[in-house]
């Protein structure tokens, strides 16, 4: 058997708060976020906040710092701190043309003694352009966190959405 | 053929003060997968890497490592760093006694059991530093010596005890 464990397959469609409770728990310490089939009106940042065990969203104390990395341009750094939610870098994709996706590993997030985690990578294409990412978080509470929600900068929303979601075992 | 599976080689979780980490097991040419999480000290401390070879396990300590990364900082500006060095660093300065700080990160290993090949390795790697600074360095390394090695060793210049932190060894199928 795999070490890498799958917990939990599931879709948005038309959402604007693309949420996924219950998958974080006592059982593994590290995460695996794979996100695809990604469609959205208007290419912009994606970003997410998590849930916490009595199934609310934290909507604050993140700190983050992504790359990017433009087939066009130099590569652009978004650092900020204590903010209301964590941008892990650019989303894009049509109903004929699925952007591409994002990784993330998230580490002791139902840890209620530390803090939670972020390394998150990315890929798409906005304009005929490639646009990856690659990016830090860290949500600044002592918290024990059990969900995710994705959502877009400004009033965007996800046509469709796909997000699997895996542990790394340990015995 | 590539399955698509990792298989736990070794792991280690920090039950009581140790300065050191070892993890060994790579005795095949896959491709091999490192992870730590929650890893802490007793006062600030830097983590650093280096890989092991020989029976026991011993530490490379020679000036014989190349690595380049670049911080990925929410606090400031970019930061590259290159160069050779006797150990990789992972980290800034950690403790147990800041809030929060501690470190995580994710090494990705290639070509350490043959021994006509150097052995190189990536990393991503996040971190909340006693300065209470949000930062992780996504980066690289070989190690400019062609031989064969069998693990990884964490440690820190001032042997500090390591308080907590899981690290785990993989093996890529």
């Amino acid at each position: 058997m795999s070490a890498l464990r799958f917990i939990n397959e599931t879709t948005g469609t038309s959402t604007s708060s693309f949420q996924v409770t219950d998958i974080f728990s006592s059982d593994f310490d590290i995460y695996k976020l794979v996100v695809d089939r990604l469609d959205l009106g208007t290419a912009t940042y994606a970003r997410i906040k998590f849930i916490n065990s009595a199934g609310s969203l934290i909507t604050g104390n993140y700190d983050t710092c992504f790359y990017d990395l433009t087939s066009y341009a130099l590569y652009a750094q978004n650092a900020s701190t204590n903010q209301a939610d964590l941008a892990i870098g650019y989303a894009a994709g049509t109903t004929t043309a699925w952007g591409g996706g994002f990784v993330i590993y998230v580490f002791n997030p139902y840890q209620s003694s530390t803090y939670t985690f972020v390394e998150n990578e990315s890929s798409t294409n906005i304009s005929a352009n490639f646009v990856g990412g690659k990016g830090i978080g860290i949500l600044k509470n002592q918290t024990s966190v059990t969900g995710i929600e994705f959502h877009l900068a400004g009033s965007g929303i996800y046509d469709n959405i796909r997000l699997r979601t895996y542990g790394l075992s340990v015995v | 053929m590539a399955l698509g599976k990792l298989v736990q080689v070794q792991t280690t979780t920090i039950v009581s003060p140790s300065p050191t980490v070892t993890l060994t097991g790579i005795d095949t040419d896959d491709v091999y997968m490192v992870t730590y999480s929650n890893v802490s000290f007793a006062t600030s401390a830097e983590l650093f890497m280096r890989v092991t070879s020989g029976t026991p396990a011993t530490p490379v300590t020679s000036l014989t490592y190349n690595e380049a990364r670049i911080g990925l900082f929410a606090d400031a500006a970019a930061q590259k760093t290159g160069g050779n060095q006797n150990k990789v660093g992972m980290s800034g300065g950690l403790a147990d006694t800041t809030t929060g700080s501690s470190t995580s990160g994710i090494i990705y290993l290639y070509n350490f059991n043959n021994s006509s090949e150097y052995n190189f390795g990536i990393y991503n790697t996040v971190y909340r530093d006693t300065s209470l600074r949000s930062r992780g360095f996504s980066g690289g390394f070989y190690q400019k010596t062609a031989q064969a090695t069998n693990g990884v060793h964490f440690l820190n210049a001032s042997s500090i005890n390591f308080t907590s932190g899981t690290f785990t060894l993989y093996k890529v199928l």
